[in-house]
């Protein structure tokens, strides 16, 4: 299988992409590492204050009352610390809220130059989770494992400078404590990235199950399919879980080796000083500690291995974002191919001389697979193609063609010598897109200019007249996403109504009549009719009267007989 | 409590209940672990800060020329053994309670499709798909937020508090008693507030994730539509500012836990200094020895890194709270006993009056049908086709009060209940294709268990796509992509016709059969299935009547035209 290598290349984007996001930000994270550097100073100050506080008033016997410049710097200290921290929280959540925008833009414009023909391959419910649950589990990575990352270095040094000062072997055992930490928590962090990405893959594939099965209940229901369905969803679900156990183990070891580090060395140095101060070790800095210096060891121990222990808490963060990141990069265009899809100068449709050009143009979704024979054709303005032929043959893959979603296999087509895709056009699918919202909204959404006024000119044209007169505020009224409340042959004229509010040079349809009634392919023969003198039309259409309206005729022979 | 909050807390308590009902014994595993971690960790550092102090007190008596014993080695033990417990302890206590919530999702995910599963089609589809989607995936990943944020640590924050007074008090009554109403009056006042104040934030946060998903799936949809338009950035433009929103919830959300922490950092570090200070005020009036003193205040110093998650886990009181309350109804819909329904023999209907059809009390929508009878319902598109096929599949149920409305089973009215009987005995072709993300194999044996290979491909030969599945690189199990979108619309309408042809029914009822198929392919799939069907009942509702049909002789072959009623 080809696929270890994939998944190295992804991983590397999704680490490269973490970077530039990283980078961007780098200010702001450096500054919320230095507050949290300031942390460190004030609180070592701080528990040197409380040793302090102990061996003067159990070892040398003073009163507490004589102690009140201590614990005014205990409080003070204490007070600055949580102040400190609180400020380095600040400036690294800012970071992380403008690295998570800047992604999200990113996303969006990657949605913009991918052909419309792969994202409708692709499940929305998968892509609207990268959108918005994978750029949202990045919060942790900027948030917290990136500064903690520094501070996982620089706090334990400063602290082991501190020891070092008052007592080297106890530092001497911190140190050897330390480096072994990373070093199995890369160990165990390479297994658990690998197994991360697999539990983002399974999370997506589980969201995508779940939105096509709750699609299709009322098909399940009557087929009553519903156990096997259930029995599917269960699977599903167990499996997920062990993905997912399998990924915490390992996240759930690196952190108990950490624990176990800090146990192990808190409790030698604990033992350490214990015999120490008994007088029974009797060489190196051993007769120098005293309870002063033995308890802010003892304290500062804990502190030592603080960061690295959050660090390890947040590697998952960092797991979890990797895993999205490769996720993400691997839908997002390379960034120098950025610019030409974006700046689109509009010809409008007074534009008078549109042209559509096909020279030896083939199509199909594989290079090997040619659907046609090569097809040859000039359409200027106010003409109209109609292409027939059985179900299957190739029609809406001439469309998808011609929208520019889908490369010509061989040949070129060019709309007004450009390269299709370069100029705005209109495409009218089988099964019209609508969104959940009103009348006007669903019309401003493909024809955002159009005023009230046009709107309700164009709908009572198309035969909603009854609809709109009868209710005052008609345009505000709400549809419901599949349009349940409207017929096919409605759907098809409120599609149609959107090309008509705001008219493209080339206007491509996909069986604009199929199963509509008489009345409602009345009204789209006329608003047809109506639009053609205004654009160029293709349409593919088994339909007699709009043949009738054709000015070439494309007659596409069928693929499963030759 | 005022009535308000007790009706918010309620949708908790509802999957609360569940969780007791069906993994009480894991919880109390994960709760015992939870605490011996928390000891341990305590423990540690006081037995440790004991050790020390007494062994500088010995070794300057030592030093004295006094002869003193300490035994060194038992509370030497006692730090090995709490630094082991505290490691192992903390390893098993999140991988168990970790799977018991995956488990517990998983309990919940199985309840919730079952619930959608009996909710009447008409509301389901009301409400739409993405948000049916983000009920089902995301709104379960944030109630796993119920147990290992707002159940597990405020519990073990409380017991290990209780557990360090009563320690106290041991050695000091009245610091343990201060320490334990202090701490436990403090927390409890300023967790409540915050969990009050932060709550609408965050469920805000989550409402918004949901509106964001549900509008980018939209703009994922329109996708064919806003490219050819050059309008993808204008419809994003709507997408970008609800994604704002978020951020800026989810910033205010963090900004109110990191000041908690601030605040939780504060008072932890007085509570220290404060007990502190008093062990040592006790120590000089000789009511405690020094080690003594020094183990209680790093005892409570122990006690920290309980406390300062508490923020965090708490913040996701209001999401989880608002996942909880929209799942709820879903979950509480009981399955209703499926009764049984006789074989069909007869069947009528009459509907009058409808909304959505078009009828009267005086041309009422009526017939009635017989085994091998035939009817033909033509009518405009948005005469009400659809809804009538819906009806008659009881996959919708008119108002009573509005719509004069009957269907009758052999003569009997068909109840809710028996629903699902009755689907056993139809074969409903919907007019929009429902294809299911699986393979062609799958897709065809829907809801069928053995089934032969043969009867598959007679099938897809009856519906012309027998060569078409042949050159397929899987054949029957190939995968119909993501959203089956490879196939043409023909097809799909095909391969729904085949689906029909294998399932075992009384009733065939064919709404707008030939979509996307055109005339003359149409017909050749006719001629060969309307003589498969020819001893069944069959209801075709189409806009107009092909030339093809057999002609209406009202003895088996009948039309109702809704464009003249």
């Amino acid at each position: 299988m080809p696929d270890e290598p994939i998944t190295t290349n992804k991983a590397q984007a999704g680490r490269l992409l973490l970077k530039r996001l990283t980078q961007k930000q780098q200010s702001r994270l450096l500054l919320a590492v230095s507050v949290g550097l300031l942390a460190t100073i004030a609180m070592i100050v701080q528990w040197y204050a409380l040793a302090q506080l102990t061996y003067d008033v159990i070892i040398q016997q003073q009163t507490i009352a004589e102690q009140s410049t201590l614990i005014l710097l205990i409080v003070l200290s204490l007070i600055l610390r949580s102040v400190l921290l609180r400020a380095q929280e600040h400036h690294s959540q800012l970071a992380s809220l403008h690295a998570r925008e800047h992604l999200r833009d990113q996303v969006l414009s990657g949605w913009r130059q991918t052909s419309a023909l792969i994202h409708s391959q692709r499940s929305p419910g998968a892509a609207a989770s990268q959108l918005i649950e994978d750029v949202e589990s990045m919060d942790g990575y900027f948030a917290r494992f990136w500064p903690q990352q520094l501070l996982a270095v620089l706090t334990p040094l400063l602290i082991l400078i501190v020891v070092f000062y008052y007592n080297w072997l106890a530092a001497l055992f911190l140190l050897v404590a330390a480096p072994l930490i990373p070093l199995f928590m890369i160990l165990i962090g390479w297994g658990a990235e690998a197994v991360n990405q697999r539990f983002f893959y399974q999370r997506q594939r589980l969201a995508g199950h779940f939105l096509d099965r709750v699609k299709h209940l009322t098909t399940l229901k009557l087929f009553a399919a519903e156990t096997d369905a259930l029995t599917e969803v269960e699977q599903r679900s167990q499996d997920y879980r062990q993905v997912v156990m399998k990924t915490l183990k390992l996240a759930f070891l690196s952190s108990a080796v950490l624990e176990f580090f800090t146990s192990v060395a808190i409790a030698s140095i604990a033992i350490y000083i214990g015999f120490a101060l008994l007088g029974s070790i009797t060489w190196g800095p051993a007769a120098d500690i005293t309870l002063f210096s033995g308890l802010f060891i003892l304290l500062l121990a804990p502190e030592f291995f603080q960061p690295l222990r959050n660090l390890s808490q947040f590697y998952h963060d960092r797991a979890a974002a990797l895993a999205a990141a490769s996720h993400i990069a691997s839908h997002l265009p390379d960034e120098d191919t950025n610019s030409p899809a974006e700046d689109v100068f509009e010809l409008t449709a007074d534009d008078s001389s549109s042209t559509l050009i096909a020279t030896n143009l083939g199509i199909g979704y594989q290079p090997d697979n040619v659907l046609q024979d090569p097809i040859n054709l000039k359409l200027s303005r106010g003409q109209c193609l109609v292409i027939t032929g059985p179900s299957g043959c190739g029609k809406t893959t001439l469309l998808h063609t011609l929208a520019g979603y889908l490369p010509p296999l061989s040949g070129k087509v060019l709309l007004n010598y450009q390269p299709m895709g370069k100029e705005a056009i209109r495409y009218l699918p089988q099964k019209p897109w609508v969104i959940n919202g009103s009348w006007k909204e669903n019309l401003a959404v493909l024809a955002p200019d159009a005023t009230n006024k046009e709107m309700q000119k164009v709908l009572s044209q198309l035969g909603f007249g009854s609809l709109i007169s009868y209710r005052n505020n008609a345009l505000e009224s709400q549809l419901n996403e599949h349009g349940e409340g409207l017929s096919g042959g409605q759907l098809q004229r409120l599609a149609l109504a959107r090309v008509l509010l705001s008219p493209a040079p080339l206007v491509l349809l996909d069986e604009p009549t199929a199963s509509l009634d008489a009345e409602s392919r009345q009204y789209v023969l006329t608003a047809l009719t109506a639009l053609k003198p205004q654009c160029i039309l293709v349409i593919s259409s088994h339909d007699a009267d709009v043949l009738a309206l054709a000015d070439h005729q494309l007659q596409f022979a069928s693929r499963e007989s030759d | 409590m005022s009535s308000h909050s007790q009706k918010s807390f309620s949708p908790l308590k509802f999957w609360l209940i569940k969780v007791l009902q069906n993994q009480k014994k894991r919880l109390i595993i994960s709760l015992l672990l939870a605490l011996l971690t928390a000891i341990s960790a305590m423990g540690l550092l006081a037995l440790s800060g004991w050790l020390i102090t007494a062994t500088a007190i010995t070794g300057l008596a030592i030093s004295a020329g006094t002869a003193v014993l300490l035994d060194i080695y038992r509370p030497g033990g006692g730090i090995r053994f709490f630094a082991l417990s505290r490691t192992v302890g903390r390893y098993f206590e999140r991988l168990h309670s970790h799977d018991m919530v995956l488990r517990v999702i998983a309990g919940f995910r199985i309840t919730l499709f079952t619930g959608l599963m009996d909710l009447p089609v008409q509301q389901l589809r009301n409400t739409g798909d993405s948000e049916w989607l983000s009920r089902l995936t995301a709104d379960l990943d944030n109630l796993d937020s119920l147990l290992l944020k707002l159940l597990l640590p405020p519990i073990v924050a409380i017991s290990s508090v209780l557990l360090l007074a009563v320690f106290i008090s041991f050695f000091w009554l009245t610091l343990g008693f201060a320490f334990g109403v202090i701490t436990l009056l403090l927390g409890s006042i300023y967790f409540s507030f915050f969990t009050r104040k932060t709550s609408q934030i965050s469920s805000d946060y989550a409402r918004q994730i949901n509106q964001a998903r549900s509008q980018t799936i939209e703009h994922l949809q329109g996708q064919l539509e806003l490219q050819a338009a050059h309008l993808q950035q204008a419809d994003q433009a709507r997408l970008v500012s609800s994604l704002s929103e978020i951020g800026k919830s989810q910033l205010k959300l963090n900004r109110h836990i990191a000041n908690a922490q601030l605040m939780v950092n504060i008072c932890h570090g007085l509570l220290v200094i404060a007990v502190a200070i008093a062990a040592l005020f006790a120590y000089q009036n000789q009511l405690v020895s020094g080690p003594v003193a020094v183990m209680l205040f790093l005892a409570v110093f122990g006690l920290g890194e309980l406390l300062l998650n508490l923020p965090g886990q708490l913040g996701q009181w209001g999401r989880t709270r608002y996942a909880a309350q929209r799942l709820q109804p879903l979950a509480e819909h009981a399955s209703s006993d499926k009764s049984t329904l006789a074989k069909l023999e007869r069947l009528s209907m009459m509907l009058a009056d409808h909304p959505k059809v078009i009828s009267s009390i005086d041309t009422a929508f009526a017939f009635e049908l017989n085994p091998s009878g035939c009817l033909l319902v033509s009518g405009r598109s948005g005469s009400g086709k659809s809804t009538i096929a819906n009806i008659l599949a009881g996959l919708e149920i008119p108002d009573s009060f509005i719509t004069p409305y009957q269907l009758l089973i052999n003569g009997i009215p068909l109840q809710i209940e028996q629903t699902q009987a009755w689907h056993k005995q139809i074969g409903y072709l919907t007019q929009q294709n429902s294809i299911i993300a699986a393979t062609l194999y799958s897709n065809l044996t829907l809801g069928l268990d053995d089934i032969d290979e043969q009867q598959l491909w007679q099938a897809m030969t009856l519906v012309e796509l027998d060569d078409w599945a042949k050159q397929l690189p899987a054949g029957l199990h190939s995968w119909l992509g993501d959203t089956g979108s490879q196939l043409s619309g023909g097809q799909a309408r095909r391969i729904c016709l085949a689906r029909l042809l294998l399932k075992e029914s009384k009733l065939i009822l064919l709404d707008e059969p030939f979509n996307g198929i055109d005339i003359e392919m149409a017909e050749r799939i006719w001629q060969r299935l309307y003589p498969q069907w020819q001893d069944k009942m069959l209801i075709v509702l189409m806009h107009d009547r092909p030339a093809f049909f057999p002609a209406v002789d009202n003895k088996q072959m009948f039309e109702i035209n809704l464009n003249k009623s």
